[in-house]
């Protein structure tokens, strides 16, 4: 992705649906710092939303909103996308690929959804007290977008795997383990 | 179940506030053409019901960030199903052409029901559309509603990715031009 003044044609094919995998998820971790790009994003979301209308309705299996309701019951507990989950299958370079998009779509989704919800970290204010949404929102914007090209595909997963870990300890009271996660994470070296 | 725009703006303020029956209204209203969108996208049933769950669960955590002045909640609501049918089909080893139909089936534009459901917006695109050349028109259409790579277009229509890539660039940057900004 080098065409640094075609942003409205990338974020039209983003909204459209054409990119490649790759593309995808480097347009949704590029989008969160990259105003033009989420201003662009939106507009061609309004262009193009109302091609939904079209759509002919198809009625879903009728136990679906019961699951529904019993996951969002216990959401928080078991509901939170990981990155835990990739799927292995095909050949490596596809796994590989499936292993990126997944760790970057799972990321980007809890980053995504925690930085609606919270604040920014006041300064001087006690690590203690921020949120558990804020320490991993930090986190993931503290890992600057140069070390995503530099890492593997592993290593990506394994460290989206332990910064989930390290919300999990967070918002399950552990204090003293979730802080010696996100530090360890801090520490490591690419 | 016809439920009125202004019923749904409503639905999505109450579920933001942790409201179930508003939730639920929600839910009956707007899943036949979540699901819809999601199957046309997945293909298969069984992924479609895996995503429109991910797709309420998300509704459910995000309806406080809808904004009724910058579109419609429908607009809304399947930007967020098709986000999320997208990247679950991109995850997915690269589909087989077979499983796409030859010619994209949409409602008629002489149908009653589907004319009465068309919002002014929709019209607007369907007129800018009309301006494309026919086969572009339909390209555009069928990556829209299916959810297909540049690639996948390649192979599909046995042309280079790259004079795919420029079509659509050209098809979408037309269609822009033709909504006015």
């Amino acid at each position: 992705m080098t065409e640094e003044d075609d942003i409205d044609g990338l974020a039209a094919e983003y909204v459209l649906g054409s990119l490649s995998p790759a593309e995808r998820a480097e347009i949704e971790a590029r989008r969160r710092g990259d105003r033009a790009l989420a201003a662009a994003i939106e507009a061609w979301q309004v262009r193009l939303g109302p091609l939904s209308e079209q759509a002919p309705g198809v009625e879903p299996p009728s136990h679906l909103f019961g699951r529904i309701l019993s996951r969002i019951a216990h959401q928080g507990e078991t509901e939170r996308r990981s990155a835990d989950v990739v799927p292995f299958r095909g050949p490596a370079h596809q796994r590989r690929l499936a292993t990126v998009v997944s760790a970057l779509a799972a990321c980007l989704a809890l980053a995504l959804v925690w930085f609606e919800h919270t604040q920014p970290v006041p300064p001087g204010k006690e690590p203690s007290s921020v949120s558990c949404g804020t320490r991993y929102k930090d986190f993931w914007e503290q890992f600057d977008q140069p070390k995503y090209a530099r890492i593997s595909a592993e290593q990506l997963a394994g460290l989206s795997r332990m910064a989930l870990r390290a919300y999990d300890a967070c918002e399950a009271g552990d204090d003293q383990d979730a802080r010696s996660l996100f530090d360890r994470l801090r520490r490591m070296q690419f | 179940m016809p439920v009125s725009r202004q019923d749904l703006v409503a639905a999505l303020r109450q579920t933001a506030r942790g409201d179930r029956a508003a939730f639920r209204l929600l839910y009956e209203a707007t899943s036949l053409k979540l699901y819809g969108i999601v199957v046309r996208i997945l293909g298969r049933r069984e992924l479609a019901d895996e995503v429109l769950q991910e797709v309420y669960i998300r509704v459910w955590q995000r309806a406080g960030d809808f904004d009724a002045s910058s579109g419609s909640p429908i607009t809304w609501l399947a930007a967020i199903a098709r986000n999320l049918a997208l990247d679950e089909v991109r995850r997915k080893t690269p589909r087989s052409l077979d499983e796409f139909p030859e010619v994209l089936q949409l409602p008629s534009e002489d149908d009653p029901a589907a004319a009465h459901e068309r919002s002014e917006e929709l019209k607007r695109l369907e007129a800018c559309l009309d301006g494309l050349e026919p086969d572009k028109k339909e390209l555009v259409l069928f990556v829209y509603h299916y959810g297909l790579t540049r690639e996948e277009i390649s192979r599909r229509i046995n042309r280079p990715v790259a004079t795919v890539k420029t079509w659509l660039r050209r098809s979408l940057a037309q269609l822009r031009d033709c909504l006015g900004e």
